[in-house]
Parts: C-alpha cells; structure tokens; sequence
C-alpha cells in the first residue's frame, strides 16, 4: 500500500524532472532513511525544481537557503528578538524549520554558517539563546554543491561530507529529454499542478518502517566486506567508516522499502555503494593525479567481491 | 548461377576425403588378419558411396548405382562367365544367398558360401558410409568415430599381428584435420555465416601447421617403451611352443640348445605348469656340464638311461638327504606339455603320473616321461619329496675334494682357451676366504655388489673371437639368468672348484591360496631359468643363485656355535622353518614391479597377492575394460548437458523438505553453468537472472530466483516453494538439453 504511494511520489517527480528517476528514487530513499543528500551538479540542471517537485509530493514544508559569503549562522537556524509588548524574548525560527529544506551552493558560505547547518542536521534540533529548539519532523536537507566554481568557496570539510547519506549527480538530459523539457514548459510549470501523494504522518510511518526491512546476515557481511576493502585498497587514502557501513544498510532498507520488498537483495547493495561510499573515502593523491575516481575505485571493489548466494551452514 | 564452387564446398569435399581415409584405415588390417583377399575392391566401394552422398545424388539412383557394382563385383569374383549375355549367373547367384541366408538363420556359420559373407561386408560398408555421411553432413560430429578409428587400430595392433604404427600416424593426421575442419564448419552454421576463403585458410592454416607441427614432433620424440608384454607372443606360443633357437632374439622359456648363449629375449607369460605345493621352490629340468666359450653342451651322451616307476626311489641323489625334513608332496598340472618331468630338489618319488616307465639320465640329470617306450607328455604328475637342509658347518668344513675318490673332471672343464683375466678376477674376489662354501658365496655375491645389471634385451651375442662369460664380466655387465649362472659355474671352475650348470624354471607366482598351507604357483615361461650348483664330496651338489634380484631358498642348518672365530653371519637364507615365497620372478623384474628380493609381497598377506595375481592374470581383459570404461565415462561427461537435466528431474521430482527448493536452484544454476551462461561468483542472482531470462525470451529464471531470494535473504520457510516452483524449474532446466 505505502510501496504504491511511493511510486505515486516517483511518478510525480517524474511529471517535473523528465528521466531523472534515479535521482528521483535516490531523494526518496534518503527521505525515507532519514538521511540528506548532497547534489553535486552545475547550475540549471533542475536541482531546485527536483526538491521542489519532492516536497509537493509529500506535502511537507519547503523552505531553501541559499548560501552566500556572508550569510551568517543566524539566518539559517533562526534568531531570538527581543518583543517589547511582551517583554520577552521571541525565538523567530530561521527556514531551517522546515520539512525539506534545499541548502543551495553550500560551498559558497563560511565554514561557521556550513557547520551550523551540518550539526543542526546531525542533532535533529537549534540551540538558541540556550533554549533548544526541536526541526520540524521528518527532516530533509537536499545540499547543492557547484563543483565548478572554486573561487571563494569553502569545500566541505570530509568529515562533514560523512554526514550526507547520500550523494549524487543530476547529470544532462539527453538530447530528447530536454526537448520533452522544453515543450512541458512552454505554457505553465507543471510543477504548480502537483498534488500531495502522501501525507507527513504516512511518510513518518514508512521512516518507521524502513528500520523493519529485514538485512539478512549474508548481506550485512557483504556490507562489511565491501567497506573493509576500501580500507584496503592501494588507491585509497582513507576509507569508508563504520559509519558508512551503516549509512549503507540504512539506505539499503529504504531502498528495499521503495520497491516493495520487505528484505534487502545484494542488487541493492550494488546499486548503492557509490552513492553513499564515494563521498566517504579519500584518495590518494597519486590516484587523484591519474584521474582516478572514488567511483571507479568502488567499481573495482564490486568487481571482485563475491555476492553471497548460499546459504550459511548451520 | 554460381560458376565456381565456394570454400564450403570445398571443405565440406576435404572433410569426406578425409572420412575416406579414416574408412580405409578399417579396411587396411583386414586383408591381413582374415583370409579376406581382393580389400581393394572394398575400398573403391566404401569412395564410391561417400562420392555418391558427397553429391546428394537422389538414394533411388545412388542405391542403383551401389547395388549395380555389388553384382558386378560379386559376379567378377565368384562366377566364370560374363556379365551380361549367357550363363545364367544371376540365378546361382540368387539361389546361393538363398542357401546362404538358411545357413545363418540355422547359425551354421561355417557353412555360409562367401559369396555370402562378401555381400554382407558390402552391406556393412554401405551401411556405415551412411553413418560418416549422417555424422559429416547432419550432426557436423566425427569424434566417435574418430575414437573408435583409434581404439580399433589400437587393438589390432596390440592383439594381432598387424602393424598399427604407420597406421595410427595417418589416423592421427587425417583424423585430427577432419576433426578440426568438421569443428569450422559446426561453427560457422551455428553463427550462420558462409565461409569466406580466408576464414578457411584463417583456421585451416594455422590447423595443418599444428598437426603437422605435432604430428613430427611425436613421430620424431622417443618413445617409452610398452609397459605390458607383448601379447602376440603369448597367441602364437600356444601352436608353436617355445624356446627355439640359438643365438639373435630368443623366446623366454625352457629350450634344448645352449651352445650358442646370448641375444634378447622377449617376455612370454604362457603358463607352463601349475605346481600345488607348501613352498616357493626351484624346479630342476637338467643340467649341463662343459661350457664352450659360447654356451652349454653334454660332454657326454649317456650309456643308458635308468628306468624307474611310479611309487619307487628316485634314481637321483643331489645331495644327503637331511633325515629331519619332512616329505612333502607337489602335484603338477601341466599346461605346456614337454615329455621331460620337472622335479624338485630332493625328489623321493613319483606317486602319481599317466606314464608306464620314467627313465633318468645320469648325464643331463633329465627325467623323460614314455609310454610304450615312446616319449610321452604328461598332463599332471606328482612328487614326494623332502626339502634339502644342508649343514653350514659341513659346507664351511670343505675346502678340497679331499679323498671322496669323486671323478669331478667334467664339473671342471673348462675351454682351452678362456681369458686368463676371469680366473684372475675369481682369485682376487675369493682371495680372502678359505673353503669352497665362502669363496663361491663371494662369486655369488659379486654381482650383486658390483652393479651387475638384470636386463633381457639388447643382450649381445659374443662375436667369434670373444668369449661369452669374459664378454658379460668385463664389458657388458648386464644379462639375465644365463649370463650369471654362467659366468659363476666357469669362475668356479677356474678356481677349481667343481660347479655345473642347472636349467629349470623358478617358484612362480602364487595364483591360489589352498587352506592347508600350500599355495598353487604359476610357472610361465618367464620363469624358465639357469643357475649353479657347486659340489660339495660331503654334501652333494648345493644350488647357488648368482643372478642378481633373484633368490632360491636355500635352507641352511646354523650348526655354528663351536665356530667362534666366525663372526660373519651368513647373509642370504633364511632361517629354515619358514619357506619364504619371495623370489622375485622375471615377470616382476620386466614390469619393473620391484628389484628387490622379497619385496614383492607375496610373503606378505594373501590377499594383496590374490589380488596381484587377478591381475596379472587377466591384465588383457583389465585393460579392456578400463579403456571400455573410460571410454564410455568420458563420452558421458561429455555429453553430460544433455542428459543430466534429465537426471536431475528425476531426481528433485519426489523429493520434499525444506532444502530441496535451494538446492534444486543450485543444480539448476550448475547446468546452466555447464550449458555455457555462467555466474560471474561477483554478479547477483537477480541480474544473472535477467541475462538467463533474456537468453531463452522467457521469465522463469527470474521467477525462481524471486523465491531463492526470499529463501536467501528474508529466511522465509522453503517447504512449499519447491512444489509452487517445480514445474518452473524443469521447464527450464530442459531448455539447457537443447
């Protein structure tokens, strides 16, 4: 039944972003494993319609950041004024109070602002003025990154890339899907035109449920496996943490959930590993000067990873 | 039109040559090992039909042509008068085959005419140029047939007097290009492609160069030598006896001549006698005692010969008999017959034996066997005898002929003109002992130590100028029994000592285990063998066994004890009481089984020697039947793809229980591999899947692999899967027959 509205919730995505299911499929496996994710893509490849598209879906609250130089910690997580009728200081929440929030070029603030945003994600909750502050529920943050501009941004710091579930590329449309692009928004942006498939509280549920999906112990010793062989690799400077083990089985359940399963298959295991390794592990800078990518690195590592078939002996 | 042929063509006319040749390999030992004459016209028969296939000609006008040359063939053969115009040939023709046709239906095989028999090898090869052409043009497979090519030549070979080495080479040849082209053209209609010419000359070039490449480089390799005997020997010995002729290659086995000693022998495994007996013991023919410098004669013919019965004294002494010794008694079942008795030492008697009168030769120590007064072969005989038990002592106290008054002159002969150096070698081996006991055990023992060689071929035969025993010591230093007997009876003789020389055959190979403590040995003409005996005045005559990797239980009394100055303990006998029947017999040495004396197991436990003797009994049949087996079992592996499945259906089809869904996905997962889609052990079921499914357009695969996946990763229950899933899975598991 949820499985159906999830495919509804693709299906409305789809209507906005022509053949970008995959990242359509990546957001929602994210939403669902209450974890972010961190898009890494030139400008104008529909990032924003794409997060956009996602929150309308699940009727949640849609608030973006855009990130600039000067923005300051403040302006993200809100601030307290002082009210003279009341004669108290009133928390005035920042537009990280949302459901969904697009922290667009985050690369692009300070170190000071990215942080504020990251531990507030990590926590699940503001401090301020000493007063704690719970985010709204669920909570998903959609972080955009230009990978072009490097004059005066500041990149994320690797351990703060550690706190991403997920990240991934938009990539182009091809040549055919830009003009279905182009003729869908000729008149009006369907994307006014959607309609909320699922609601915040059935979407709450399935969060609940993704922690069900069974992960048999073969798979978890796959998940294992794989990671322990990025520690190993020769390419390798650091690699996945358990941390990223875990990120793995998370994002394997939800990704499980979204296609009507109720247990984990390898395939999902292969089909994530470079979303949510390859921003985890940190080259050598020998492998970087070839041109070698984490993602070519994790190919590699499938490639010569055994997929458990049998059965364990008992 | 086309108006020239295309290579397909062309190879596809190759491959039918070629299967010709392989045809004619079939037909080429016929002529030789049956009475068939005139093959030639075979042959032409067996090209005209592959011709005839090779065109497609219609079968009605095939058949016509085929038949029209059987008749004329037939009538060229068998009948005088021409073939058309008078003499009603046809009619004795037709009225023949009709008899004929009777004969064999009344299994009187020998009666059918062979006319007959030649028109049944007609239908015979017509039959199987339709079997190459079914292989060559329909299956594109000639490997069976390639194979049974090979096995039959292979066989002939072995078993026949035919000579399969050119044969197996051209099979080798023709086979392999055959195989090769048959494997293109398999290919090519497989992928559906027409040959071009250079994807022929692509693969035939490369194809020849190979086979030609490996092919000269067998032919040029060495070769190692055959393991087994060769049997033809053993077929033909059965008419011919054994062990004829002086000099150049001699036949293993008990023969009259010895003047002329030297050249190869050729191992014969013919049974001679089969003796039921407690022991392993020498069995004694005769002896000879002047030594020409080539070989053996009689000094003397003897003046008479003693005649002697069943149940009375032997006439023959060889030594004092030990009163000690129990009798014993040894039946002998002959299998080769010779009109001469073989004995033990210490025979008492004769009890049994279809003979009116023996007679013993005091010269030659031969007992004959006569009827009548006519010589005559026994079947079976038997003997009371005691085992001769000599006293170390005594034979230690011998150091002359002392006073006996014994004429030993013949036992010292020797030729004029012997090389000094043998006597010259003896002196030195026996310098530092002192009585005749020990200096000829130093001569036995000679060779042994000194890395004399136990060979039967290439044993060369003394030129003119050279003597035979100098030729063996001092330069060739490898032989068999002869050389060794020989050598030490003349080294002893040049020493004085009077020795002569003792033909017979050794103990054999124990082929049954009676309860009672006897064993029946079998004796073959391997067995047949020469040794010493030396005269002792006090004892008699005791036998000695130089050749090396031989020994004959001698029994000894060690009666030593006053002796105290005598440290050395003697080296080879055993103690007495138990006879060991552990002598190495040539067999073994030519099977390379084992060179070492008393290693052959047989004094070990019966079992492992009943079972050796199984073997070596029926080694023909063995082999056989483990190249039947092979055979079949490697065809069976080959063809496993297509009939495992089936097995396996059978197999899983009533089977229940939570295991069997996986594991039936398991097997079905091998075949598929065996079919040629193979897991990658990194790809997941589910892709695997879609790739298998794809391959056959159907879902199945997938399917399946949705409930192992269940199985495998959310632990779900397998019981009812399996009868959900069945149907699913031999449909598909069939698909991998096709």
């Amino acid at each position: 039944m949820y499985h159906q509205k999830l495919e509804q919730v693709l299906e409305n995505i789809e209507r906005v972003m022509i053949g970008k299911r995959t990242v359509a499929e990546l957001s929602i496996v994210s939403l669902l494993a209450q974890g972010h994710v961190l898009l890494e893509d030139v400008p104008g490849v529909g990032k924003t319609m794409m997060v956009r598209a996602l929150a309308k879906s699940v009727g949640a609250k849609f608030t973006r950041i855009q990130f600039t130089p000067d923005l300051l910690p403040s302006d993200v997580i809100g601030v307290s004024i002082y009210n003279p009728k009341e004669m108290s200081f009133e928390f005035r929440p920042g537009p990280i109070m949302g459901n969904i929030v697009l922290a667009d070029e985050i690369n692009r603030t300070s170190p000071k602002t990215q942080s504020s945003l990251l531990e507030s994600m990590e926590e699940g909750s503001v401090t301020v003025d000493g007063f704690t502050h719970k985010l709204s529920k669920p909570f998903f943050v959609m972080a955009t990154q230009n990978p072009i501009e490097y004059e005066g941004t500041y990149p994320l710091p690797e351990a703060q890339l550690d706190r991403f579930l997920l990240k991934m590329q938009m990539g182009y449309p091809d040549a055919k899907e830009e003009m279905e692009v182009l003729n869908r928004l000729q008149y009006a942006p369907p994307i006014d035109e959607l309609q909320p498939a699922i609601t915040l509280e059935e979407l709450q549920h399935l969060q609940h449920e993704v922690k069900q999906v069974i992960v048999d112990e073969k798979i978890k010793e796959y998940i294992v496996d794989l990671a322990g062989k990025t520690r190993d690799h020769a390419n390798v400077y650091l690699g996945v943490s358990p941390r990223g083990s875990i990120a793995l089985m998370k994002a394997a359940q939800a990704y499980a959930l979204l296609h009507g399963r109720d247990y984990v298959l390898p395939d999902d295991i292969q089909f994530l590993v470079p979303y949510v390794f390859s921003h985890r592990m940190i080259l050598k800078s020998e492998a970087r000067y070839e041109g070698i990518e984490p993602e070519e690195v994790i190919e590699r590592i499938l490639a010569r990873t055994r997929v458990p078939v049998q059965r364990m002996a008992k | 039109m086309k108006t020239e042929y295309s290579w397909g063509d062309i190879s596809t006319l190759i491959l039918y040559v070629l299967s010709f040749f392989l045809l004619w390999e079939w037909l080429r030992p016929v002529e030789q090992i049956t009475e068939t004459a005139n093959v030639h016209f075979f042959i032409i028969f067996a090209g005209l039909s592959l011709l005839l296939y090779y065109f497609e000609i219609n079968w009605i006008i095939s058949g016509a042509i085929k038949t029209l040359f059987i008749l004329i063939v037939l009538q060229y053969l068998y009948f005088d008068v021409p073939f058309i115009g008078e003499g009603e040939w046809f009619g004795e023709f037709t009225s023949l085959i009709g008899e004929s046709v009777v004969l064999t239906v009344q299994q009187n095989w020998g009666g059918v005419s062979d006319l007959f028999r030649s028109l049944l090898f007609f239908v015979l090869l017509w039959l199987t140029a339709y079997l190459m052409h079914y292989w060559l043009a329909v299956r594109k497979q000639m490997f069976l047939f390639y194979l049974f090519t090979v096995i039959y030549i292979t066989i002939l070979d072995t078993f026949s007097p035919y000579d399969g080495s050119m044969a197996i080479v051209r099979v080798i040849l023709f086979g392999f290009l055959l195989l090769g082209l048959l494997g293109l053209q398999r290919m090519a209609d497989n992928e559906r492609i027409a040959l071009s010419m250079g994807q022929v000359q692509r693969w035939l070039i490369p194809l020849a160069l190979l086979i030609a490449f490996s092919s000269a480089a067998a032919y040029a390799a060495p070769k190692s030598e055959p393991i087994w005997p060769d049997p033809v020997p053993f077929i033909t010995s059965f008419n011919e006896g054994a062990g004829q002729g002086p000099g150049g290659v001699n036949r293993l086995g008990y023969g009259v001549d010895d003047s002329e000693l030297g050249g190869s022998f050729i191992g014969d495994d013919t049974e001679v006698f089969e003796a039921t007996v407690q022991g392993d013991q020498y069995w004694r023919i005769e002896t000879k005692d002047t030594y020409t410098g080539k070989g053996w004669e009689q000094s003397r013919e003897a003046d008479s010969l003693t005649p002697f019965i069943l149940n009375e004294p032997t006439p023959l002494t060889l030594s004092e008999i030990n009163e000690e010794s129990e009798t014993q008694t040894v039946s002998i079942d002959v299998s080769l017959g010779y009109n001469h008795v073989v004995y033990p030492y210490a025979p008492d008697q004769l009890i049994q034996g279809d003979a009116e009168e023996f007679r013993y030769n005091p010269v030659s120590d031969k007992i004959t066997s006569y009827r009548n007064d006519e010589l005559v072969e026994l079947d079976e005989y038997e003997w009371e005898f005691r085992e001769p038990r000599y006293s170390l002592q005594a034979l230690r106290n011998t150091t002359g002929l002392g006073d006996s008054g014994t004429d030993m002159s013949q036992y010292l002969q020797l030729p004029e003109n012997l090389p000094e150096r043998i006597r010259d070698l003896t002196l030195e081996i026996t310098e530092p002992e002192d009585n005749w006991y020990d200096k000829a055990k130093a001569v036995e023992d000679y060779f042994s130590r000194n890395d004399f060689v136990y060979e039967q071929e290439d044993v060369p035969v003394p030129e003119d100028d050279e003597d035979y025993v100098d030729q063996f010591l001092f330069e060739t230093q490898r032989g068999y029994c002869d050389n060794y007997s020989t050598s030490m009876v003349v080294m002893l003789r040049s020493i004085d000592i009077p020795a002569r020389w003792v033909k017979g055959y050794t103990g054999g190979e124990i082929i049954d285990n009676l309860g009672d403590g006897r064993s029946v040995y079998e004796v073959t003409n391997n067995n047949a063998h020469s040794w010493v005996e030396v005269f002792f005045p006090e004892i008699g005559w005791v036998p000695f066994e130089p050749t090396v990797s031989f020994s004959n239980n001698v029994s000894l009394s060690y009666d030593l004890d006053i002796e105290s100055g005598e440290t050395e303990t003697p080296e080879t006998p055993e103690p007495a009481e138990t006879p060991d029947p552990a002598a190495p017999t040539p067999l073994e040495e030519e099977t390379g089984l084992t060179g070492q004396v008393g290693d052959d197991g047989s004094n070990g436990t019966g079992g492992w020697t009943a079972f050796k003797t199984f073997v070596s009994e029926n080694r023909f049949t063995l082999i056989l039947i483990t190249l039947v087996v092979a055979g079949a079992g490697y065809l069976l592996y080959r063809t496993r793809n297509r009939w495992m499945p089936y097995v396996l259906i059978r197999y899983y089809r009533s089977r229940k229980g939570s295991d069997v869904y996986p594991k039936a996905y398991s097997s079905l997962l091998r075949q598929l591999g065996r079919y040629g889609l193979r897991r990658k052990e990194t790809q997941t079921l589910r892709s695997y899947a879609k790739e298998v499914d794809n391959f056959f357009g159907t879902h199945e695969m997938s399917r399946l692999t949705d409930q192992y996946e269940r199985i495998l990763y959310r632990s779900e229950a397998a019981d009812d899967k399996w009868s959900n899933m069945r149907e699913l899975w031999e449909d598909l598991i069939k698909k991998t027959t096709g």
